[in-house]
């Protein structure tokens, strides 16, 4: 049933923003598999302290009340009483591989899967993944302050300098609360 | 005893509604050889539970534990001290707590203990004065698992499987109850 592949669907609309205007971000999107990873640390303090260890974050105060579950799968699949292959059958899998493996944050579902979930448990998928979701979040924003920061480093003789207060314009309109 | 239940049900929530506190928090039964668990998000949000069993000696509980610590990150892991029937189930019950704690210091996850006298203390207040009876409370508290409650036990008949699951929650309760009146676990 489902057959499309996230870490395409993922690169491309990550990496699509940078790409199209011509702009120099200079970060690398994050691939999916990374992103399943920054999902996980989500879940491990243990780790996260790693990361920022490994990173050079040292000053970094770690707090463990913003610790967010991966994922609250597992939990809504044991409210409906629901075995994993059931919940597989349901969403087009044939076996229950698949949702273990989502519960456990070790694969991030693809989006018509995803979307599936929400469907079935009626949550919708940022509140069912809060971890990728934090994820993705903090990796965009980043990636945006970025981006801008480009635009606004582009001279007046540029070719699209419409387009670009067009958009300088966007952000800071997406910045107001 | 519906009704009853019901009205102590929202007495309980009501006392434990002051806490603004939604830490996250793994409640342990121990077991010679099997533990009940009950993972909390504040008192209100159960996310996971369940029993399992573990041979007498074996890490295989503790592997367990720490794909539970791994999965939900808990702040705290409560346990709940008990008294055991022979020095031989204490000793088992000992050594798996150990092997515990030192998984959960590894994930960052603080180790408390309730003691067996605050939990039923805690639980008396409400007009439950024995397990089966705080087992009900918390089935109706909590709907997902109302379908796991056992049924009365009778003086000859052993204790029920899913007694300790119901036990493990009420650790976990209780844990967020003595937040309020103070750190005294």
């Amino acid at each position: 049933m489902i057959s499309l592949r996230s870490e395409h669907l993922g690169s491309r609309l990550l990496t699509a923003h940078g790409e199209s205007r011509g702009g120099t971000v200079h970060k690398r999107a994050p691939t999916w598999p990374e992103l399943a990873w920054r999902a996980n640390v989500d879940a491990s303090p243990w780790s996260m302290r790693l990361l920022d260890l490994e990173k050079g974050r040292h000053q970094h105060s770690f707090n463990m009340e913003d610790q967010t579950v991966g994922n609250y799968l597992r939990t809504h699949r044991k409210r409906a009483c629901m075995s994993q292959r059931d919940l597989g059958l349901l969403i087009g899998y044939k076996h229950e591989g698949q949702v273990s493996r989502h519960e456990r944050s070790k694969t991030v579902p693809p989006l018509l899967t995803a979307l599936a979930y929400e469907i079935i448990f009626r949550v919708p998928v940022s509140a069912m993944f809060p971890g990728f979701h934090s994820a993705v979040t903090q990796m965009v924003e980043g990636n945006l302050i970025d981006f801008e920061k480009t635009l606004q480093g582009r001279g007046e003789k540029a070719r699209n300098i419409k387009a670009t207060a067009q958009t300088l314009r966007w952000i800071a309109k997406r910045k107001a609360p | 005893m519906d009704s009853e239940t019901k009205g102590a049900v929202a007495k309980l929530k009501e006392s434990l509604a002051s806490t603004e506190r939604n830490e996250r928090v793994l409640a342990l039964e121990v077991r010679p050889k099997k533990y009940g668990f009950a993972v909390l998000e504040g008192p209100d949000a159960l996310l996971d539970w369940g029993i399992r069993s573990y041979r007498k000696g074996q890490l295989v509980s503790t592997s367990e534990v720490d794909s539970l610590l791994q999965s939900y990150a808990p702040h705290s892991v409560v346990i709940r001290r008990r008294k055991h029937n022979s020095q031989r189930a204490a000793n088992a019950a000992r050594s798996v707590i150990a092997k515990i704690r030192i998984e959960a210091g590894q994930h960052s996850a603080e180790t408390r203990f309730v003691s067996g006298r605050k939990i039923r203390r805690l639980f008396e207040r409400y007009g439950c004065t024995n397990k089966h009876q705080i087992a009900s409370l918390l089935a109706e508290w909590f709907d997902e698992i109302r379908w796991k409650l056992p049924t009365k036990r009778r003086p000859w008949q052993s204790e029920r499987y899913n007694t300790l699951l119901f036990d493990a929650l009420a650790t976990g309760i209780a844990f967020f109850a003595h937040i309020i009146d103070g750190p005294t676990l």
